[in-house]
Formats: C-alpha cells, structure tokens, sequence
C-alpha cells in the first residue's frame, strides 16, 4: 500500500458523462423475471406452450360456437370418413360407406341423404338402388366368397397347424369389397373429396368426431388439471406440516407415505373406480387421493431445507403464526419445484384416465373422453382407423406438449440441473 | 447388511397385509352384495348361498377367513360364472402374461440399455438426437396406440403379422414391443444420463491415462457402475409390464391375465377383481423386494442400517 505513487491527477473530478460509467444500465431482475427470459429463450419449450394455449382453447371455445352438438347423431349417416370416393350416375353423385349405404353427395362433398334401398338381394349377394330410373347394383358376392373360402382355411387350419393363416387373411382384408355396376357397366370413383359436412367424418352412430374430439378433450384436460391441482394441495398440506413440525409427527407421516408408495398405484386407482362407478367425478377422485405421495415428499424436502433459514426465524419472532409461515414465507420459495412438478402430473393423469377409458372404467356414454374415444374405435379400428387415431393423436400431442414444457420450466428454474 | 434384509422382508410382509386389508374394505364398501347383482334368488337359495361362501357371517370373521384362504394360495371364486376361480385364472392366463413380460423384460434391458449407451457416447451428435426424439414419444404414445398402430401398419397395410390370438412367435413381436414402449424410452434416458454422469469421474481419466483402450475403459470400468441406477428401475418396469398387458393383451386378443382382469372389471366380477388385484399386488411387492435384495450385493457403497 505504501508503494502507491499519488499522483495529482488522480484527484481530479470526473466529467459528467464518466460518472455513469459503472452504474447497472440494465434494470435488475427478479428470480421471476430471469426464469420468465430464460423461458423464453426455449424454443421447444414456447413452441409447446403455443400448442397448449390452442388445444385449451380450442376445447373450450369451439364446442360453445360449433352448430353441432357432442351427443346429436344421425344414423344414417354412420362411419362417413374424412375423405370420400364419390360415383356419378347421371349427373348426381353418391357416395359408398363401409357398410355399402350409398349416401348422395354434391360434388364438392356435401352430405345430402342416404339413398333409399329398393331390394337387399340377399341370394345374389347384391344390394339394388334406382337412381333416376338408372339401375345401381353394389355386388358383394366376390368378396363374399372369398371368405366363405378364407373361413374353410380357418377350419382346415384348426386341425393342420402348419397352415399359416396370416397371409390368407391379408389377402382377404385387402380384397376388393364391392363391385358397383350402373346397369352393366362398372363405375369406377370420379373424384376424391373431403367431407365437408363433417370435416373429420363421423363415428359409428353418425356423430361429428371432430366435436367429440375437442369435447372429450375438455374432460381429458379437466380431469389432467383438477387432479394435478388437489395433488398439489394435498401434498403441500401434507408434505408441509410433516416437515415443519418434525419429530415424531414426521416420522409417522412419513411412515404411512412409504406404505402407501409401497402400493401399485394403477391397481388402486382400478379399484378404487369399480367401487365408486363410472364418471368423471370418480376418476378425479381416484387419481387425487392416489397420486398425491411424490409431491408431498418433494414439499417436505423442500420445508425441512428451508425451515433452518434465517427469514422463518425473523418471522418466528415477530410473532407469525405457523400457518402464515407456512402459506406466506415458505411456499412462495418452494413454487419452482412444486410447479414443475405439477405441470408434469398434468400429463400423467391425462396418460392415466385415457387408460382408464381404454380400460372400460372411463367416463359412461354421451360423455367423451380422449381415451374413451379410442375405446369406442377399438373394434373396428381396421375398417374406419381415423376413428381410433384421431382422438389417440390428441392425446400424443398434449401429453408431449406438455412433457415438453415441463422439462423446460425445470431448465429455466434450475439452469445447474441441465444436463 | 442380513439386518437390512430381514428388515426389508418385514416391510413386504406389512405391505402385502395392508394390500388386503385395503382391497378388502374397499371390495366391502361397494353397496349390496354379490347376491344383489343378478337375477332375484329365492329366499331360500340365497340364505344357502350365502352360507356356503360365508357372507351370512360378521364382518370381521369374513376378513380372517379371507386372510387364512389368501395366504393358503386360495384366491377366492367368480360370483358370476360357475366353478370359475381366481386361481384358475391365474393357471390359464398367467403363463401367457409371463411369456410375454418376460421377452419384453429382454427386449428393454438389451435395447434400452444399448440405445443409451450409444446415445451417452455419441452426446449431441446425430444418434443420440434421434434416440431422444424416439425415447420421448414412446413416454408419450400411450401404449394402446401403440398396439393398434402396430397391428394397423403390420398387419393390416403389409400383412407380416397375425392379428389375434397367441399361437406362433409372430404373434408375440406386437405384444413384446407394445408393452415396452414405456419401460424403453425410460431406460434409455437413465443409461444415457448415467454414462455420462459416470464419463466425468476421475477414474475414467485415470483408466484413459493409463492407456487402456476406449473399448474396454467404456466396458469394464464406465458400465459396471453406470448400469447400477438401471437396476433400481427394474421394479417399477415389472409393475408398468403389469399395467401395459391390461390393455395390450386387450388389443392383441391374448388370453393372458391382464386380459382376463380387465374382462373381469367389464363384468363387474367384485370376487376376480380383488383376487387378482391382491394377486398383482404381491408379485410386484415380492418383484421389488427381489430388486432391493440384489441390489445390496451389486452396489457395496451403499450402507444399509
């Protein structure tokens, strides 16, 4: 120290515009505000948050606006896909459904009626309609035969094992159905339109699948986000108390969590649905009083952390009350963990009520599920997929949006954490 | 180290318990009995039933009896189709259901396992760019579709695979696969952080330093203790393998016991049901008990008192 020269110029006073030199220009952030821009730097992150925003919204508003309601059906118009092979007879067109009803169409897709019937010919394998005076037969019989031919194979198989149907069978599920003849002549598709009457066509009882869709997505996300919410209350509470009260209390609360954990929680959230029946109120009760263990074990970790600190102790003394210590000083620093473990349990129970459904223990007819949609398609999934993968790509693409930004809610809140 | 495990056997004796009792009250705490649910029986008949199967009893005497049956391996009888016991449930599906929980056990470990190797030494380049994106739509892709994708693309569009039933090999490479999915990806992911987690450690430097190959710095040091986490996760994949075959079997058309559960919850059969509940429940507490056991003996760092 006392080999610094003092120079006089070192006295000398700054000019005005150097005095700013070392000052913070930038305003400084809260921990909140430094998650919300690191947030946002996450591209992936934001592009799922995006997809979540529509898909809620979507849900929600579409259903109110739509003309068509979720429960009206049309049976006549039964498994109509979204796209169509239309047939022209005279000026009119039809169109085929996989039950060989012609429907009559406009040229651009609009849905007009079903055509009526004038003989099931059952002997001919043929059904005959009369369009204008014209003649229209849809003739069944080759594909008839064929498994008449396909069901004897079955039976040689039954007794021969080294038959091997698989082959037999694809040939049979890829052979022409129909044939449609206009007097002698066969028809042949003029064109290939969307639906325009229901857009992502119709399911076996002529039920809009696109509004079923968004309206069981209102039930999948209902019951993702109310269970996510009462797990978090319920952990919270739980975890809270067990670790700021301590002692003996912990000791058994915890106790009574690892026994609990220690259960397959599926089976008890199946059971738990056979007592209390079918229903969206079942489901959410299942899955809340199930799958609240994780986050009450992250909270009392969390609690046992932060109780030593300084501020519970100033709050302590000045007379707080363990529940305002509790709500007010230790909860709001444990909200990063606790939130990116929320947003994680949204996906999961959505994952686990389409389960459910899939299961048969789902929500009970009109209602709509995601997963109960998939239910419904499941028998004929091979004749009308769109059924069955619409609603099962609702489902992939929430719960990945969802993982998706979860991961970076953990990423933003805990930057050492990346990996 | 024989402490912790007579400790943890405890445990899994108190589990077990405390799975019956639960699946007991709450198979008890459905309103109206068996009786209530078919067709009206005469007075008669149904006080003779009823006596047979005990339910004329108090409560309590009804829960030793089940307790004293269940642990003499006698899972309790279908209200609904005559003759029909959980046990034989058990005897006719459960080989099925172990056939294929089996293969897929394989399938993940060897897979799983590889793929996060792979990805691990390959970090940020291509592959593991790949594995990632595949390991996260399988923890996305519910496993029903899945199994219908599967059955839709493979059977349907190019006809290689039978479509129902469980009679030649082929028709086992759906279930197999479906049923992984989950299990897969998570595996996958836990190798992959692992091996990298177990790249930065001094001994791997001092393994290179010494001028051993990468082959065997990678196998005979990075993996032996890189794969030790893998180990935990084997009980929880036992108990998703469970859960997978309810719905794969279901679309697959396998007789196998996930199949038979969920036919059983379709009917409302409340006797099957709690059977096989209290059964699946004690494979996997037994399942764990197993993997917590080995897992003492595979990592002697860990002190247990």
């Amino acid at each position: 120290m006392e080999n610094i020269k003092m120079s006089p110029d070192m006295w000398t006073p700054l000019e005005k515009h150097e005095k700013d030199a070392e000052k913070v220009s930038r305003q400084s952030l809260t921990f909140w505000q430094d998650v919300k821009r690191r947030l946002k730097e996450n591209k992936v992150a934001m592009v799922s948050l995006v997809a979540i925003v529509i898909v809620i919204l979507a849900c929600v508003f579409v259903p109110m606006f739509y003309p068509i309601t979720f429960e009206s059906q049309i049976l006549d118009f039964a498994n109509i896909g979204i796209m169509m092979d239309i047939y022209e007879v005279d000026g009119s067109y039809f169109y085929m459904n996989g039950e060989y009803y012609l429907i009559d169409v406009t040229s651009d897709g609009t849905l007009l009626k079903k055509h009526p019937l004038v003989k099931d010919d059952t002997a001919n394998k043929r059904y005959i309609y009369d369009f204008n005076g014209q003649e229209v037969i849809v003739d069944y019989s080759p594909y008839f035969n064929a498994k008449v031919e396909y069901m004897n194979l079955e039976k040689k198989a039954k007794k021969d094992p080294s038959i091997d149907l698989t082959e037999a069978k694809f040939n049979l599920d890829n052979a022409k159905k129909v044939e449609i003849k206009a007097g002698d002549e066969i028809l042949n598709p003029v064109d290939r339109v969307h639906n325009k009457t229901y857009i992502l066509g119709t399911d076996n009882l002529g039920r809009d699948m696109f509004i079923r869709i968004l309206h069981g997505g209102r039930i999948s996300l209902i019951v993702g986000f109310v269970a996510a919410f009462v797990n978090l209350i319920i952990g919270v509470l739980y975890g809270g108390i067990a670790g700021y009260v301590g002692g003996k209390a912990d000791n058994i609360m915890m106790r009574v969590v690892d026994v609990i954990s220690a259960i397959p929680t599926l089976l008890y959230v199946i059971l738990l649905m056979v007592v209390m029946g079918n229903g969206m109120m079942p489901i959410i009760i299942a899955l809340s009083i199930t799958y609240w263990l994780s986050m009450a074990r992250l909270v009392r970790g969390q609690v046992l952390g932060l109780k030593e600190q300084e501020f519970v102790l100033a709050a302590q003394s000045l007379g707080a009350s363990t529940k305002r210590i509790m709500l007010r000083h230790l909860v709001p620093n444990m909200m990063g963990p606790i939130m990116v473990s929320a947003t994680m349990q949204i996906p999961s129970a959505i994952f686990t009520e389409a389960f459910l459904s899939f299961v048969g223990l789902g929500v009970s007819a009109p209602q709509a599920s995601w997963g109960s949609l998939c239910n419904d398609a499941l028998l004929t999934y091979m004749t009308y997929p769109y059924q069955l993968f619409l609603p099962a790509l609702a489902i992939s693409i929430t719960i990945l949006a969802f993982n998706l930004f979860s991961d970076g809610l953990r990423d933003a809140l805990d930057p050492k954490q990346r990996k | 180290m024989a402490k912790y495990i007579v400790k943890r056997i405890i445990s899994a004796i108190i589990t077990i318990w405390f799975i019956m009792t639960l699946t007991f009250i709450l198979m008890n705490s459905i309103p109206g009995d068996p009786m209530s649910m078919g067709k009206a029986l005469q007075p008669e008949v149904e006080a003779a039933v009823k006596a047979k199967y005990g339910l004329d009893k108090p409560l309590i005497e009804q829960y030793l009896t089940y307790l004293k049956n269940y642990t003499h391996g006698d899972f309790g009888v279908s209200f609904q189709k005559i003759g029909l016991t959980t046990n034989r449930i058990i005897a006719d599906g459960f080989p099925y259901s172990l056939k294929i929980g089996g293969w897929s056990s394989l399938f993940i470990i060897v897979a799983g396992i590889g793929s996060g190797i792979i990805s691990a030494l390959k970090q940020n380049k291509i592959p593991d760019r790949v594995m990632m994106i595949v390991s996260t739509l399988g923890a996305t892709v519910p496993s029903f579709v899945f199994a219908t994708l599967f059955l839709y693309v493979f059977n349907r569009k190019l006809g290689w695979v039978p479509s129902f039933g469980a009679g030649t090999w082929k028709h086992y490479i759906g279930p197999v696969l479906c049923i992984g999915m989950f299990s897969l990806a998570y595996v996958t992911r836990l190798t992959r952080t692992s091996v990298l987690d177990v790249l930065q450690q001094d001994y791997i430097r001092t393994a290179r330093a010494k001028g051993l190959s990468e082959g065997v710095v990678i196998i005979k040091h990075a993996l032996r203790n890189a794969l030790i986490p893998v180990v935990t996760y084997l009980g929880p994949m036992i108990a998703s393998l469970i859960t997978g075959s309810f719905v794969v079997e279901k679309v697959f058309g396998i007789a196998g016991i996930g199949s038979l559960f969920t036919t059983s919850i379709t009917n409302r059969d409340y006797t099957l049901i709690m059977g096989i509940t209290v059964f699946f429940g004690i494979f996997i507490v037994i399942a764990t008990l197993i993997v917590d056991v080995l897992y003492v003996f595979i990592d002697p760092r860990i002190k247990y008192d």
